[in-house]
């Protein structure tokens, strides 16, 4: 093992100021920016904490007798129920009296509420249809039963549910910053091959590749020599910015040792598809754009730009994105402590390790010989 | 009986089905400074990176130590040293730094790679800089520096291609002072240089090279006795070479080499 070798090559890409920006100070930017962007867009399935209706009935509204049994339902169901016979609901509204306000007429009724609380009044129009719904059927159930001369009025049980109300398993969701956090620092893992360009393009900026292979290098020391220090120093990277972020962000992890070998599994990734490229390219800067824009296509398609859930891509091309595996593995352990994808995550991660190990070392064999 | 350290036998090298090495065939014994002469485009590169290795011969045969380099080149690896006429030297690493990396490809460690650092940053004057990165150094330094990389595993074959191109005189006379005591101390030295007064001053036989052949081989003495006549002739060794080779201009596209 050329260890000294190694500890050199490390040297030079940690001397490389501007990729140690890229690596380390970039991701955590992108993660702050973007977790701030879209904390709207990803806070529509949170838990809803308990809060206030406000309500008006007129006095001859038939509901008036039903009132006491709706309030019961509403504090069931976390909601305040509280009347408020003058007064209007608008400023009610926009000062945060209430979520949201029931104007409770003689047949009917309307519900207003503000636009940022949608999940509430979703709740609230619920529980009143709901509740309205089984008040007018045994109105009707009634009537039916005096009609055709029937005393022993039977009404609908009131334990009895018309409506079952089930709570499936669903994916849970995580908030925009911990998604944002876990997803950019797996996409930057996969940008691995950037800090091995201080080492490349300082050795064909001299006359090193020449010196080396008069020396009694093998041609797998080569190898291990740009693919170790690539994948290790990416992986330092990664767990630097990785504790920035979960430090200013609080980015809440799931699995943490699992999670830390995902993304050492990705580095290593990165680097095997990184010295191949630059064995494939003889300019390191077109190396490094083919690698990045890879990197680019796989993030776009495995849900590093949008939230994979939200995404209208063909799922085939999702699927076939390793990124796809690492952001739904690592996501997953976040908000749920275990993932169903880690076995095909692992799989993908070590063929692509294993492929490209084996195609970079053979190109690195070839220029070697050449 | 002297021992051939390098032998060349019908080597050469043919790109596009050109020959830009074209049967060249010599014998470097141990204990000697071999000067390689030749204008631009003789093909003298292309015989070092042969011998080193770098370039495959399209045909003929090298021999270094004894021994086939095209088939057992691992072993003679271990006694050649290289420095090359580009700089092979990372400039984000301190001198030492540098010295370690490149001596350690040798398969030196621990205590022994430290005291081979040490003595080939002494040896080339750099010890007082060896914390110092190599991209702060002068031109001059880094020629040095790059001699202290190839000269640390204690080689007992060094090829010099150009040392001291593009550096200033005292540098120059350091690195000719510097090869001269390598040899003494019992290293076989090859030289290629476009300066003819250093091949004058330390190598002990020389070959002169044009269109790929070697048109001329021997000591000074021998070369001169082939342009002239005279027996003390004061010609210089720039005059036996113009003699040999021509004052045509020798333009050469890159990749026609």
């Amino acid at each position: 093992m050329p260890l000294i070798l190694i500890k050199n090559n490390m040297k030079l890409m940690f001397r490389s100021k501007a990729f140690l920006v890229i690596m380390i100070i970039m991701p955590v930017i992108v993660i702050a920016l973007l977790s701030t962007a879209f904390k709207d867009m990803m806070a529509s399935a949170r838990e809803i904490d308990p809060f206030t209706v406000g309500y008006r009935i007129t006095a001859d509204s038939p509901y008036q007798a039903y009132l006491p049994e709706l309030k019961e339902v509403c504090a069931e169901n976390d909601v305040n129920l509280v009347e408020y016979p003058e007064g209007d609901m608008e400023n009610l509204i926009k000062n945060q009296s209430v979520t949201a306000f029931v104007d409770i007429q003689d047949g009917d009724y309307i519900l207003y509420q503000s636009s940022e609380k949608n999940a509430e009044a979703l709740v609230t129009e619920s529980i009143f249809d709901t509740f309205f719904y089984n008040v007018d059927a045994n109105q009707v159930l009634v009537k039916t039963q005096l009609e055709q001369g029937i005393t022993a009025v039977k009404l609908i049980e009131p334990d009895k549910q018309l409506v079952a109300h089930e709570v499936l398993e669903v994916e849970p969701m995580p908030t925009s910053t911990d998604y944002y956090g876990i997803i950019y620092i797996a996409f930057w893992s996969f940008c691995g091959m950037m800090p091995l360009a201080a080492v490349i393009s300082s050795e064909r900026k001299n006359a090193i590749p020449q010196r080396m292979r008069v020396s009694q290098m093998t041609k797998g020391q080569f190898y291990l020599a740009k693919f170790i220090p690539c994948f290790l120093v990416t992986f330092i990277e990664m767990c630097i910015a990785w504790t920035i972020s979960v430090v200013l962000l609080d980015i809440h992890w799931g699995q943490i040792a699992a999670s830390a070998a995902i993304i050492l599994l990705a580095t290593m990734a990165a680097a095997a598809i990184g010295v191949f490229l630059y064995q494939l390219f003889s300019k390191v800067v077109v190396s490094i754009v083919v690698g990045f824009l890879l990197t680019w296509i796989a993030g776009f398609f495995g849900g590093s730009f949008d939230p994979y859930i939200y995404e209208d891509f063909p799922i085939t091309l999702m699927k076939a994105s390793p990124l796809y595996y690492v952001n739904r593995t690592l996501v997953e352990f976040s908000t749920k402590g275990f993932s169903d994808y880690t076995g095909t995550c692992l799989f993908y991660l070590i063929s692509l390790i294993i492929v490209f190990g084996i195609l970079g070392s053979v190109l690195m064999n070839r220029k070697v010989e050449e | 009986m002297e021992k051939a350290i390098v032998k060349l036998e019908g080597l050469t090298k043919k790109y596009d089905g050109k020959a830009v090495v074209d049967h060249v065939s010599l014998e470097i014994q141990k204990g000697e400074i071999f000067g390689l002469l030749g204008p631009n485009g003789a093909g003298k590169s292309t015989t070092m990176n042969m011998i080193c290795s770098l370039v495959k011969p399209t045909s003929g045969r090298i021999s270094l130590f004894g021994k086939d380099a095209q088939t057992d080149m691992r072993e003679a690896k271990a006694k050649l040293g290289y420095i090359p006429q580009e700089l092979a030297i990372h400039g984000n690493l301190k001198a030492w730094e540098n010295a370690e990396l490149f001596i350690s490809l040798y398969g030196i460690k621990g205590k022994e790679l430290k005291k081979a650092i040490d003595d080939s940053l002494e040896f080339v004057g750099l010890k007082e800089k060896r914390n110092v990165f190599s991209k702060n150094f002068s031109g001059g330094m880094k020629r040095r520096l790059n001699i202290a990389c190839a000269i640390g595993h204690h080689p007992e074959l060094l090829i010099f291609d150009e040392p001291t191109v593009g550096i200033d005189p005292q540098s120059r006379n350091f690195i000719l002072e510097k090869i001269k005591y390598a040899n003494e101390q019992g290293a076989t030295i090859i030289y290629t240089s476009h300066y003819m007064e250093e091949i004058e001053a330390i190598c002990s036989r020389i070959a002169i090279m044009d269109n790929g052949k070697i048109i001329a081989m021997g000591t000074k003495k021998e070369l001169t006795e082939l342009v002239t006549a005279e027996e003390d002739s004061n010609m210089s060794l720039e005059e036996v070479f113009l003699t040999l080779t021509g004052k045509k201009l020798r333009d050469f596209a890159e990749g026609e080499m």
